[in-house]
């Protein structure tokens, strides 16, 4: 059983249930999960191990009240505020990959994305690809062994994503190795030092792009889809998801961060 | 001296269990009433095929405009689980319903008969269902029309019946989604 495996997850749902049975109504359960689909599904064909798929949150548009707040609070601790924090999302990702072949296979699902200020890609830590390693995704990368044509499911949970989202902040605002960040558990840090400034833990950025690939031996597909439970009132998610007219969607256009030359 | 305990245990006994009701029932009362149900629900066709029965809970109130015609409303919340090819997987959403209510019916000794409809809004929590095009984009409400009916029975007290009644409903908004369910309830009559 991996850790990305979703076993200690499913007790929740019933006792979630339960406790909006027992009375509590929409109002407990406003932070209801919504789901949220890529266009496609990432096949792995055989021949070239790897396949990738990126889907970005639909964010609605900030308010004007919103940024307002964001710009005083950015002004009052001398950094960059995002428009959707860490503390706004909870996250998770929910996957099937189907071996399509007879044979039996191998596959590694890595995890990784962007915030609203930088997207991590890996490969660009490496300046010598014949002396440095490639540092490893925000999540992920665990050896499934599939059964030849089976499937498998798993989760990326909700608390791996929020040290991802924690990662990717300290990764590229807090100028922390990708190997210290990535290995460590981070999950009681509450704040980053950068600069000279500190970012509070209540202005993490939280990932709103996710980028999967799946590295397989075989021929194999990827499903997923991104668990939101949205805590923003009003609700950061647009009304209609990816169905949202793009101009009423936030433009996210983070940079691949690259690391200062040493 | 020793009080006479055997005649008077003798007559409260007769008191507790003698009188009109024994003979033919009493009339039910008639004016506001109450009610709370606890049964299942469960969807047919498409949403039967990626969701599974669920647990439904509803309280109803209102007032019986005349013996035979009582009009009200009714909260109802249901649980189930998604069955949706993955992912996701093993997913609950629930469904809170308001609608109005009326229900005809006739008494026949202590047990009752009707008919009932009612004619509302449903929400449903999450857009689990949108994988298999039940629920479109961004939709989590649709106008919701029952029709069922039941029997009743009256309790020795006026005020209380309880009763096991049926109900089919369709969601308009969502597929045209249709359920059945059943319930058990108790009800108050002021």
């Amino acid at each position: 059983m991996t850790a990305m495996s979703r076993s200690c997850r499913c007790p929740a749902r019933p006792r979630i249930a339960l406790l909006c049975l027992l009375g509590a109504g929409p109002g407990a359960c406003a932070d209801d999960p919504v789901y949220i689909q890529p266009e496609a599904a990432v096949e792995v064909v055989p021949g070239e191990g790897a396949a990738a798929a990126q889907l970005t949150l639909p964010i609605r548009l900030e308010r004007e009240a919103e940024a307002t707040e964001r710009a005083a609070r950015a002004a009052e601790l001398g950094i960059e505020v995002p428009y959707v924090r860490r503390d706004d999302l909870d996250l998770s990702v929910e996957w099937t990959i189907k071996n399509l072949d007879a044979e039996p296979g191998v596959a590694r699902i890595q995890l990784n994305g962007a915030n609203e200020f930088f997207a991590y890609v890996p490969i660009a830590f490496v300046v010598d690809p014949e002396e440095e390693e490639t540092p490893p995704p925000l999540s992920g990368d665990v050896p499934l062994d599939i059964a030849g044509s089976s499937t498998r499911s798993g989760v990326f949970q909700e608390d791996l994503l929020a040290e991802a989202s924690l990662d990717l902040e300290l990764i590229t605002r807090g100028g922390v190795s990708p190997f210290t960040a990535l290995l460590v558990d981070q999950e009681t840090l509450r704040q980053i030092e950068a600069d000279g400034a500190v970012i509070p833990s209540d202005a993490f950025a939280s990932l709103v792009r996710f980028d999967l690939t799946v590295v397989a031996d075989h021929h194999m597909v990827l499903e997923f889809a991104v668990r939101v439970r949205d805590h923003r009132d009003p609700p950061l998610l647009h009304d209609d998801l990816t169905s949202a007219p793009p101009d009423e969607l936030t433009t996210f256009a983070p940079a691949d961060f690259a690391p200062a030359a040493p | 001296m020793r009080a006479p305990l055997g005649p008077i245990a003798c007559t409260l006994v007769a008191l507790a269990t003698a009188g009109p009701a024994a003979a033919e029932p009493r009339a039910a009362a008639v004016g506001p009433y109450a009610e709370a149900s606890l049964g299942a629900a469960g969807f047919l066709g498409a949403g039967g095929q990626y969701s599974h029965p669920g647990p439904a809970f509803a309280v109803r109130g209102g007032v019986d405009v005349f013996s035979w015609l009582s009009l009200g409303a009714r909260v109802e919340l249901e649980t189930h689980q998604a069955d949706v090819p993955p992912p996701p997987e093993g997913e609950y959403f629930q469904l809170y319903i308001g609608a109005a209510d009326g229900r005809l019916g006739f008494q026949v000794g202590r047990v009752a008969l009707f008919a009932d409809g009612s004619l509302g809004l449903a929400f449903m929590s999450t857009n689990v269902l949108a994988k298999v095009d039940l629920v479109g984009p961004g939709e989590s409400w649709s106008p919701l029309l029952s029709a069922g009916g039941g029997l009743e029975y009256q309790l020795q007290n006026r005020h209380y019946a309880f009763g096991l009644a049926g109900q089919w409903s369709v969601l308009s908004s969502f597929a045209g989604m249709q359920s059945l369910g059943g319930r058990a309830y108790l009800r108050y009559t002021y």
